[in-house]
C-alpha cells in the first residue's frame, strides 16, 4: 500500500503535458549549432588577418622599433584573441560524458580557471598600457615619421585605449561571476556529496 | 555522419523530449529560463549523442545529461539551496497525517513540491516519477544503488508530507 500513492504521483507526473515543441527545439539546435560555427570561424578569420598584420608591421617596414613594438603588440592580441575564441567556447561545445557530480566538479574546474584567467588579464593590462604609451610615443617623434604616421598613431591610440579599458571592464565583471559560480558549486556539490 | 547525428537526435527528441521538458520544469518555474535550461539540455544531448555507448539505456542516458545541465543551472543561476527548500527536520515537525494522499494529486502542486526538495532528493524522486528503477536512477546520477534507494525513500517521505501538508 505504501508505494500505490507513489505509483499515483508517477502517473500524474507522466501525464503532465509537455509545452516542448519538439521540432522547433531541434530547429533552434540546429540553427545555434551553424551559428555557433560561423562565429567561431569569424573571429578566428580576423584573429588571423591580425597575425598577418602584425607580422607585416613587425617584419616589413624597415625594421624600426617603434614599428616593430606596434606590430608586435598586434600579433600578441591576435593571437590571444585566437586562443579565446575557442576558450569560450570550450565550455559550450564540451560533451557531457561522466555523472552529473563528475560534471559538476568539471564545471567547477572551469569557472575557476576563468577566475584566473580575469586575474592574469588584469596583470597584463598595466604592462600592455606602458607599452602602448611607449611604442606611440617612439612613433611619434621618431625623425622621419610622415603625416600618416600622426595619423597612424592617434588612431591606434584610440583602438587601444578603448580596447584596454574595455578589457579591464571586463575582466572584474567576468572574475566576480566566475567567482559567484565557484562558490554556488562548492555549495551543489557539497550537497550532492553528503 | 552528421546527418544521421541529426536524425538519432531527432528521435531521441520525439521520444524522451516531454521527460526532459519535465526535468527542466523540475529544476527551473520561470518559463524563460526553463527554456533556456531546456535549450542546454538539448544541445549538451546533441553534443553527447556520439558518445553514447549503451552501456545503459538510452532514457538513462538522457536522463543523466539532463540532471548535469540541471545541476549547472542551478549552480549558474546562484540558485541559493534552503531559500524554500524543504528539509527532512521541517518534515518531521509537521504533524503526523491521518489521510492517505489521494489519487487527486495536484499537477503543479507536484512540480512545486519536487522542486522543494534538496537538489539530490529530487533529482532521485524526478527519476522515479518518470519511472526508473532504482538500479536506473542509480545509474544516471552515478552513485551506488543503495544509495540511491535511501535518498529515494527520504525524497518520498518529504513528498509526501508536502503534498499532504504544502
Amino acid at each position: 500500500m505504501a508505494d500505490d500513492d507513489w505509483k499515483d504521483m508517477g502517473a500524474v507526473w507522466q501525464d503532465k503535458k509537455s509545452d516542448v515543441d519538439i521540432s522547433a527545439l531541434a530547429k533552434n539546435i540546429e540553427k545555434k549549432t551553424r551559428l555557433m560555427r560561423f562565429c567561431f570561424f569569424a573571429e578566428a578569420a580576423i584573429c588571423v588577418f591580425g597575425i598577418g598584420w602584425g607580422i607585416s608591421w613587425m617584419f616589413g617596414r624597415g625594421h624600426e622599433t617603434a614599428q616593430v613594438g606596434v606590430g608586435l603588440a598586434f600579433f600578441i592580441f591576435s593571437v590571444v584573441g585566437l586562443y579565446l575564441a575557442w576558450w569560450s567556447r570550450k565550455d559550450a561545445w564540451h560533451a557531457a560524458s561522466g555523472t552529473p557530480l563528475e560534471e559538476l566538479k568539471s564545471a567547477r574546474k572551469r569557472a575557476q580557471a576563468g577566475v584566473r584567467y580575469a586575474v592574469v588579464n588584469l596583470w597584463f593590462i598595466t604592462p600592455g598600457f606602458f607599452l602602448m604609451v611607449y611604442t606611440l610615443w617612439s612613433v611619434w617623434h621618431s625623425s622621419d615619421k610622415t603625416p600618416a604616421d600622426e595619423t597612424r598613431v592617434i588612431a591606434t591610440a584610440a583602438v587601444f585605449s578603448i580596447a584596454l579599458v574595455t578589457t579591464f571592464l571586463w575582466a572584474l565583471w567576468y572574475r566576480k561571476k566566475r567567482l559567484r559560480e565557484v562558490t554556488a558549486l562548492d555549495q551543489v556539490i557539497r550537497e550532492m556529496e553528503e | 555522419m552528421k546527418q544521421k547525428q541529426d536524425q538519432l537526435f531527432r528521435e531521441v527528441l520525439d521520444a524522451h523530449g516531454p521527460m526532459l521538458g519535465r526535468i527542466a520544469a523540475s529544476y527551473e518555474h520561470d518559463p524563460d529560463l526553463r527554456n533556456d535550461l531546456l535549450q542546454e539540455m538539448a544541445f549538451a544531448l546533441w553534443r553527447g549523442l556520439p558518445k553514447f555507448e549503451e552501456r545503459s539505456s538510452l532514457k538513462t542516458f538522457v536522463a543523466r545529461i539532463a540532471h548535469y545541465r540541471g545541476a549547472s543551472h542551478v549552480a549558474k543561476e546562484v540558485r541559493q539551496p534552503g531559500t524554500d527548500v524543504l528539509d527532512s527536520e521541517e518534515a518531521e515537525n509537521m504533524p503526523a497525517p491521518d489521510i492517505e494522499v489521494s489519487n487527486k494529486i495536484d499537477r503543479d502542486k507536484l512540480m512545486v513540491a519536487v522542486r522543494k526538495l534538496p537538489l539530490k532528493l529530487s533529482q532521485v524522486a524526478t527519476l522515479a516519477l518518470e519511472g526508473f528503477e532504482a538500479r536506473e536512477v542509480a545509474e544516471a546520477l552515478g552513485i551506488s544503488a543503495n544509495n540511491a534507494a535511501v535518498r529515494l525513500n527520504r525524497a518520498k517521505d518529504l513528498l509526501r508530507k508536502e503534498l499532504r501538508h504544502g
